[in-house]
């Protein structure tokens, strides 16, 4: 969605209009369920978050200053909800060992058995990547964000966005290695 | 050289991409979130202006606050009388005695009275 295009959008969640309610779901949905879901790793958690984005979004519609970009706005509120979902630590583990504990024991084709471990080595990873580390991460290779973009969202300056990226390679680098979470080139 | 270095860099944005690819993969808003959200912005509104006002942050300083405060203690004190000051309290410079005119003058009494 492009700048002027969102202003007049953001006019006409002010005026209360639906369809454009609709466009805002349709721009920012996706990309802040997959955010959410980066931090809280939990479907379920992730939708909760996106929800309260939206109500959030729509509550406060007319504070939006124009300081900033509204993706960075949008964006810098679903990423505060979702790391006051996982504040407690108590909760964060027993998120994590839900996702581990679900599966069944039954015997299973090969094919989906080897995805369904991939799948976990993935998740492992994920979670012990630190969530410092993650969000920057995510922003710069899967969001393909600039720096200065970045800086915006996650209200750094760009060299602590730059030493975040840095030390968060090393890191997946060490943690990508252990895993066993590989490609074939 | 760099090249090896390069390489191992580049190799491993690659790995950080597909690691952020796969694991997004299932990870998309299905029609059931889509219709959850949508209908809940029915039940949205935006703040009111009254509301807006009230959530409004609004910044202080302590310095202007503490001697707005002082001065408001000093005007009250001085219009009800009853603050203390350290310095004397004015005493009044002259007083009222009652005395018998023949005891301040004798020789101004009254001709008529002489008889």
């Amino acid at each position: 969605m492009v700048a002027g295009s969102m202003d007049e959008t953001i006019k006409r969640l002010i005026r209360n209009e639906q369809a454009a309610y609709e466009e805002l779901v349709a721009a920012y949905g996706e990309k802040l369920l997959r955010l959410a879901y980066l931090v809280t790793g939990d479907r379920q958690l992730a939708e909760d978050v996106v929800q309260e984005t939206f109500f959030a979004v729509y509550r406060n519609i007319h504070n939006f200053r124009a300081e900033s970009s509204f993706a960075a706005w949008i964006t810098r509120i679903a990423l505060n909800i979702a790391k006051n979902k996982i504040r407690p630590k108590i909760w964060r583990k027993i998120i994590f060992s839900r996702e581990i504990d679900g599966t069944d024991n039954s015997a299973l084709p090969q094919d989906e058995f080897e995805a369904r471990e991939r799948r976990r080595r993935v998740q492992e990873t994920l979670h012990a990547l630190p969530l410092k580390y993650r969000d920057v991460l995510y922003l710069y290779y899967f969001e393909e964000m600039k720096i200065k973009e970045i800086a915006e969202v996650l209200d750094l300056s760009e060299s602590g966005v730059k030493t975040r990226l840095q030390r968060g390679r090393e890191k997946m680098k060490t943690l990508l290695q252990a895993g066993k979470v590989g490609w074939d080139e | 050289m760099n090249k090896p270095q390069n390489y191992e860099e580049q190799q491993l944005d690659r790995e950080i991409r597909h690691f952020f690819t796969e694991l997004m993969s299932e990870i998309t808003l299905d029609d059931s979130l889509r219709v959850k959200l949508l209908a809940r912005q029915k039940d949205i509104m935006p703040l009111s202006s009254w509301q807006r006002f009230l959530e409004k942050e609004v910044s202080i300083s302590l310095a202007p606050l503490t001697l707005a405060a002082a001065a408001m203690v000093l005007a009250c004190g001085l219009m009800l009388k009853t603050l203390f000051l350290p310095w004397e309290i004015p005493e009044p410079k002259y007083r009222i005695i009652e005395m018998q005119a023949a005891q301040v003058a004798p020789g101004l009494q009254n001709p008529a009275e002489r008889g």
